[in-house]
């Protein structure tokens, strides 16, 4: 349930934030782009209601792999590191550059120079892609290791004992972890 | 064509061309590679939904749905005695959800490659209030999406691992990491 909240806030929140931006009247074009305009919005509002927290949630990931990976060293879980790694490098990849830029446009005088506008325009509009193909690339091992670790955790499950009280949560536990591990790290 | 109009003096005319080149490419590779993603995770789940979802009740409790199954059985300390069916219903109901979430940080992605594909005006639409809210809703989104997924895979991590004993199990299914799910609540 409270994943579920976490996911309903990772839509309200964006939503809410527009919204507030829209009845002020905060949009235009802003250079390349066409959402809160410099002319309405101003450098300090942008920075801290939009590029500070993003900075902050990827900081965050990045921190969270990091210890997902420690206890995957720690307690030999079985699972790639270099895997684990992998959703947080890209989301370094992704957004290293366009903040540098933006920070560059925001706090300094100066153009920012075209190979980093040329590569911001590049790589921001990428996060789809990168899932994709990492999706892509996890979907032919999925169901092979699903279907064996449900197998293997179910007869796990029954020599321990008929009606273990929590034998049902190991399963739901370890499947869903592994499963959505599975999904965007291995 | 100029097709987005920057700052004058900002870009000369090649740089914009090579600007809307890369971004043109980028954004419209990303808007097919979700699209078919989303078209096939939605598939699979449709087709699961009618093909091989068992329709079981666990004790007292009707089987309405995933909501009912986590909050029930995460969140009480008390478990009650499962059938094999049981099990099999909430095991199918997990990955039904990790595909959920596969599909919810797709559309994130979709909506935020659409974005920048509009922005090149290829559709002949202006910046205009309702591109720049699609825009600030969908742009953080994904972000937000995948700080929801790491946090669980920690969460889930730390729950896997704190089952490896009988003891362990009962505190853990006591405690269930409330505190994790609190901070990554804070943090949003």
């Amino acid at each position: 349930m409270l994943l579920v909240l976490c996911f309903v806030v990772a839509w309200v929140l964006p939503l809410i934030l527009a919204t507030v931006f829209l009845l002020e009247g905060q949009y235009g074009q802003d250079a390349v782009y066409c959402w809160l305009s410099p002319v309405h919005a101003s450098t300090r509002l942008r920075l801290y209601v939009y590029y500070l927290p993003i900075l902050f949630l990827l900081v965050m990931n990045i921190l969270t792999s990091l210890a997902v990976v420690y206890v995957n060293r720690s307690q030999h879980m079985g699972l790639s590191n270099f895997a684990l790694l992998w959703v947080p490098l890209g989301l370094l990849l992704v957004w290293t550059v366009p903040t540098i830029s933006t920070t560059w446009a925001n706090v300094s005088s100066q153009t920012v120079p075209f190979p980093v506008v040329l590569m911001s325009a590049t790589l921001l509009p990428t996060q789809g892609l990168f899932n994709a193909v990492f999706f892509a690339i996890v979907l032919g091992r999925e169901k092979k290791i699903v279907q064996e670790t449900i197998t293997e955790i179910a007869s796990e499950v029954d020599d321990g004992g008929e009606g273990d009280a929590f034998a049902t949560d190991e399963v739901k536990l370890r499947v869903f972890g592994q499963t959505i591990v599975w999904y965007f790290v291995n | 064509m100029q097709l987005f109009r920057p700052p004058v003096g900002m870009l000369t005319a090649e740089q914009i061309v090579a600007v809307e080149w890369a971004m043109g490419w980028s954004s419209g590779l990303s808007v097919v590679a979700s699209f078919l993603v989303i078209a096939y995770v939605a598939t699979k789940l449709f087709l699961q939904r009618f093909r091989r979802r068992p329709s079981v009740t666990v004790t007292g409790h009707p089987s309405s749905g995933s909501e009912d199954y986590l909050t029930t059985d995460f969140m009480i300390g008390t478990r009650k005695q499962t059938t094999g069916a049981a099990q099999d219903a909430e095991v199918w109901l997990l990955l039904w959800f990790s595909e959920l979430s596969v599909l919810c940080l797709m559309v994130a992605d979709l909506g935020s490659a659409l974005w920048y594909f509009l922005q090149l005006h290829v559709l002949g639409v202006g910046c205009s209030d309702a591109l720049a809210f699609f825009g600030t809703v969908f742009e953080p989104t994904s972000v937000l999406v995948v700080t929801a997924i790491s946090l669980s895979m920690l969460v889930l991590l730390r729950g896997s691992l704190k089952l490896q004993t009988r003891s362990a199990m009962k505190k853990t299914v006591r405690e269930h990491d409330y505190p994790l799910f609190s901070l990554a609540l804070f943090f949003f």
